[in-house]
């Protein structure tokens, strides 16, 4: 992503052309957060649209005389956000593009999940907050599966569904857990592009990485279930329980709720859904790896 | 709630089953509900009007070891909170 800083052309307020060059988003004066967007989103096209556009913005920040931010997006779930500061203001501005590209598109629905490519398909990990999915998309990026993304994956409700990448960096909170292993501890130290007191956000190679826009098929759905202690386990989930997870963190202001939920049984028939039960995110990945690697290496036989 | 009304789906209600669980979209929000296999039944079973005495009574039968008075408390419990979002609409009886 060009670095705006340092050219005098940009230090103006203006507009930027940012996402897919056929169909870019324009978001209105967002110079001052430019230089904190890469820590959170990567492989966004941005392109300098100049001082005046031709159309109303999509996305308008606006600096206020307090030095707060706020990050206005408009159509469908669009939002109203305030920031005490350009950092927070630029993660403000990454979920707005997400939020606004995936309402672009009748196909697409935004999963609160993570996701990995192992093998040729995409392993997807919804549940809550808190439940895990960063650790356990992280730890199968350790194990050498292609880290995907953390927190919001999109996925078309087609037949077969793909998972587009939205080139969320991941982040994990801090501490690390006692048990998260020491290859998981040297990931995170070696690829922190920024870290707070309770959060450390990654910058992987692109090899290691999905980018924005990058495209997998789903393999599987997994509903990921943290418990104190005990060995990993995965059970198949039926596709009542499937949907009723999906309902529940699915972002699709953009289709109707009918449609939505057409789309979400037909993926539901369409995938493999599994609950994993675990208390270690190095052994619920390790459980997943071997699973869905071994299944691809069963298929090619 | 009395005996004199009878208990309908709400018409504009979209609905989806899937392994006889169900799936219902309130069109005025758009909210998506989720009903379990019994609410499902219950759901299946007001297709056509049903008085609460009705409803109570399959039930009781198609559930011999629950009492009558947890089916009865249950039951009044899910119509009360699907009238309340619209789900299911209230007509006057008609007679007996």
């Amino acid at each position: 992503m060009p670095d705006p800083v340092g050219e005098e052309k940009d230090m103006a307020p203006g507009f930027w052309w940012v996402g897919r060059e056929d169909d870019p988003l324009l978001v209105e004066n967002a110079e001052a957060l430019m230089p904190y967007l890469p820590y959170y989103i990567a492989g966004w096209p941005l392109k300098w649209a100049g001082a005046e556009a031709a159309r109303a913005p999509d996305i308008r920040v606006v600096e206020n005389p307090d030095s707060t931010f706020q990050v206005i997006s408009k159509g469908p779930g669009g939002a109203d956000f305030s920031f005490d500061n350009p950092y927070d203001a630029a993660n403000g501005l990454a979920g707005a593009l997400i939020s606004v590209f995936v309402a672009r598109d009748p196909t697409l629905v935004c999963m609160h999940a993570g996701a990995a490519r192992v093998g040729d398909g995409l392993v997807v990990v919804i549940r809550d907050s808190l439940a895990g999915k960063s650790s356990v998309a992280l730890q199968l990026a350790v194990l050498g599966n292609r880290f995907f993304g953390d927190d919001q994956i999109a996925v078309t409700l087609e037949n077969p569904s793909c998972g587009m990448c939205l080139g969320l960096m991941p982040k994990v909170r801090l501490p690390l857990p006692e048990d998260c292993g020491d290859g998981f501890r040297e990931f995170v130290d070696g690829y922190s592009s920024m870290q707070g007191e309770d959060m450390a956000y990654l910058k992987l190679w692109e090899g290691e990485a999905g980018t924005f826009g990058e495209t997998a098929e789903v393999r599987a759905l997994v509903f990921l279930d943290r418990t104190e202690s005990g060995a990993s386990e995965l059970r198949p989930a039926s596709p009542p329980e499937l949907v009723k997870a999906m309902v529940r963190t699915a972002f699709a202001p953009h289709i109707p709720s009918t449609d939505l939920l057409a789309g979400l049984t037909r993926l539901a028939a369409a995938v493999d859904a599994y609950h994993l039960r675990f208390s270690s995110s190095r052994d619920a990945a390790a459980l997943l790896s071997g699973k869905f690697r071994n299944n691809n290496a069963d298929a090619e036989k | 709630m009395t005996d004199e009304q009878l208990y309908i789906r709400n018409p504009a209600v979209a609905a989806t089953e899937i392994d006889a669980e169900t799936f219902l979209v309130e069109p005025e929000t758009g909210e998506v509900f989720y009903l379990d296999e019994v609410t499902s039944a219950l759901w299946r079973f007001i297709e056509e009007p049903r008085r609460e005495s009705e409803i109570v009574q399959a039930f009781a039968e198609a559930f011999p070891d629950t009492g009558t008075a947890q089916i009865s408390a249950d039951i009044r419990a899910a119509l009360t909170d699907m009238t309340e979002r619209d789900l299911v609409v209230v007509r006057a009886s008609d007679g007996p």
